[in-house]
């Protein structure tokens, strides 16, 4: 896995999308063909690509006659289980326009926490992806407990991006990039690019605010940093930029990756 | 609570079916329909439904281009994920059409085992039923490890029956009952009943279903079946295209008695 800089993103050959929950659900289902395109239009050019999405208890919810998120975990579990197929259909019936066929994966923290589970991950995502098969990973929300759980899928998605070795991780949500406070207040601005030590000291970040998901830029901030350490790049922006994003477009926020073990950096 | 005899079939308020692979794909994929019919019927009734199912691998072997069992286990996992959506889709959609919503749950034996994963998964799988969804549960074929495996969803069905108390488990195979040796063997007989303690003496039950396609055989359904029906389950086993009239209450397949139950039910 090399250092992959803004200007390789089209040549990354292993790239991990991410999106929440309120991008692709409720109002925003009809968002999943746009996505797919994109994906798809990567995978067509040989890149191998996971997807990591939320949405199973949003798309879960109608179906229960709920209104509002559930706050009890047995409930939230309920919703999950029913969601998560449905959620999967919808990918599917959207890549059977490019002929990609797409596994699920549900993962709890314990698989990829412990060494036998972990390997035994990453060898069956290998296999997927050589088979060209777009693996789609959630959390296995339905019998994760609160104590075991990864916390939100910007986690889930950047342990999965080590699992796998990715050269690129795409965490997208509803804002276009990490801005210096939250970006409807003023003075925010865009922050372009995060090298590796930099602490973004001064930099305010929020918690979720669409209600539906879990994440935030706070969460983004910690999974990044996750991922860039271990080598992985990772761009965050929105799923409304997510074609200009795996086309290697100046948008969203760069987290630039650690060098493998062993290199010099170049400067 | 429990179904003590046969009788109460047709009244049980709590059932786990469970089906085999080589029941529902391959060759006898056009058996999925009338199980589901069977399933809609007896949830409509006002019974509770839980749906053990095996056959994600061989769902998905189509879509990598496979036509046997893979032996190695990242090939089985990566048919299972691709499998697990095909075989998960096909339930929803058509009990969706009789008006039951269904909900996935993607089990590890942990899950079933250990605290507070077991708690856990008797609390979500009891919302479910309370919402009158249908669960159809499987193993997570994709992160289980040979030596985490349950080895074949027979033990799976039975542990969850014990850990949600269900009154009835019923092991839907291609067998229509046991039999006291193989069945295409000479001598072979048809065993109707297994009280809870009695002992099987003079009887030799296979081990693979020979199918090629599934774990199970009729040894895996022994084992499952005195589980259960040790911990207060009524267990009838009997072959998939039967399942309706089973669920009706016809006297066929065979019955394993559940023990008696002390007030404090003992889970295993």
């Amino acid at each position: 896995m090399s250092v992959l800089g803004r200007e390789g993103v089209r040549q990354a050959s292993r790239i991990v999308v991410k999106v929440g929950s309120s991008s692709i659900s409720g109002a925003n289902v009809d968002q999943i063909p746009r996505l797919v395109d994109a994906l798809a239009a990567a995978h067509g050019r040989g890149a191998e690509i996971v997807l990591v999405s939320s949405g199973a208890i949003a798309t879960g919810m109608p179906y229960l006659r709920l209104d509002e998120r559930p706050t009890d975990l047995a409930t939230q579990q309920a919703a999950a289980s029913v969601g998560q197929n449905l959620l999967i259909f919808r990918y599917q019936n959207s890549l059977d326009r490019y002929d990609i066929v797409a596994g699920q994966v549900l993962l709890t923290a314990g698989d990829l926490e412990n060494a036998a589970p972990r390997s035994n991950a990453r060898r069956a995502m290998d296999r997927l992806l050589g088979l060209r098969i777009l693996p789609i990973v959630n959390e296995n929300d339905t019998v994760a407990t609160h104590e075991i759980r990864f916390g939100d899928n910007d986690r889930l998605a950047a342990l999965v991006a080590t699992l796998v070795r990715a050269d690129l991780l795409v965490l997208l949500s509803d804002v276009d990039a990490l801005y210096t406070r939250p970006p409807h207040l003023p003075g925010a601005e865009r922050i372009e690019n995060v090298g590796l030590g930099d602490t973004l000291a001064g930099v305010e970040f929020g918690a979720s605010v669409s209600g539906v998901g879990t994440g935030g830029a706070g969460t983004k901030v910690s999974a990044a940093r996750i991922a860039a350490q271990a080598g992985t790049a990772v761009l965050v922006t929105s799923t409304a930029l997510v074609a200009e994003a795996l086309d290697g477009a100046p948008i969203g926020t760069w987290f630039e990756p650690a060098p493998p073990v062993g290199t010099d950096r170049l400067s | 609570m429990s179904a003590h005899e046969r009788s109460h079939i047709s009244t049980a308020r709590r059932i786990v079916v469970k089906v085999g692979s080589s029941s529902i794909t391959g060759a006898n994929v056009h058996q999925i329909g009338p199980l589901i019919e069977a399933l809609a019927e007896t949830h409509g009734r006002g019974a509770e439904i839980v749906l053990v199912s095996s056959g994600a691998v061989p769902s998905g072997m189509r879509h990598l281009g496979l036509d046997e069992r893979p032996s190695d286990l990242a090939t089985q996992q990566a048919a299972a994920s691709v499998g697990q959506n095909v075989l998960a889709a096909i339930y929803r959609e058509t009990l969706e059409g009789h008006g039951i919503f269904t909900g996935q749950v993607l089990l590890t034996e942990g899950d079933l085992l250990n605290e507070p994963h077991r708690a856990n998964t008797r609390r979500t799988i009891n919302r479910l039923l309370d919402l009158r969804t249908l669960p159809i549960v499987n193993e997570n074929d994709t992160v289980a490890t040979h030596g985490l495996r349950f080895g074949d969803n027979d033990r799976l069905a039975a542990m969850l029956s014990v850990l949600i108390r269900a009154d009835l488990l019923v092991l839907l195979s291609d067998v229509d009952a046991l039999y006291t040796k193989p069945p295409q063997l000479p001598g072979a007989e048809r065993i109707d009943d297994i009280g809870y303690d009695q002992p099987l003496v003079g009887m030799e039950f296979g081990g693979s279903s020979g199918a090629g396609v599934g774990t199970g055989g009729a040894n895996t359904k022994v084992k499952a079946a005195r589980l259960a029906a040790a911990a207060g389950t009524a267990v009838l086993v009997t072959a998939t295209p039967l399942a309706a009239r089973a669920l009706r209450g016809e006297h066929l397949g065979t019955w394993f008695e559940p023990a008696p139950m002390a007030p404090d039910r003992i889970l295993l």
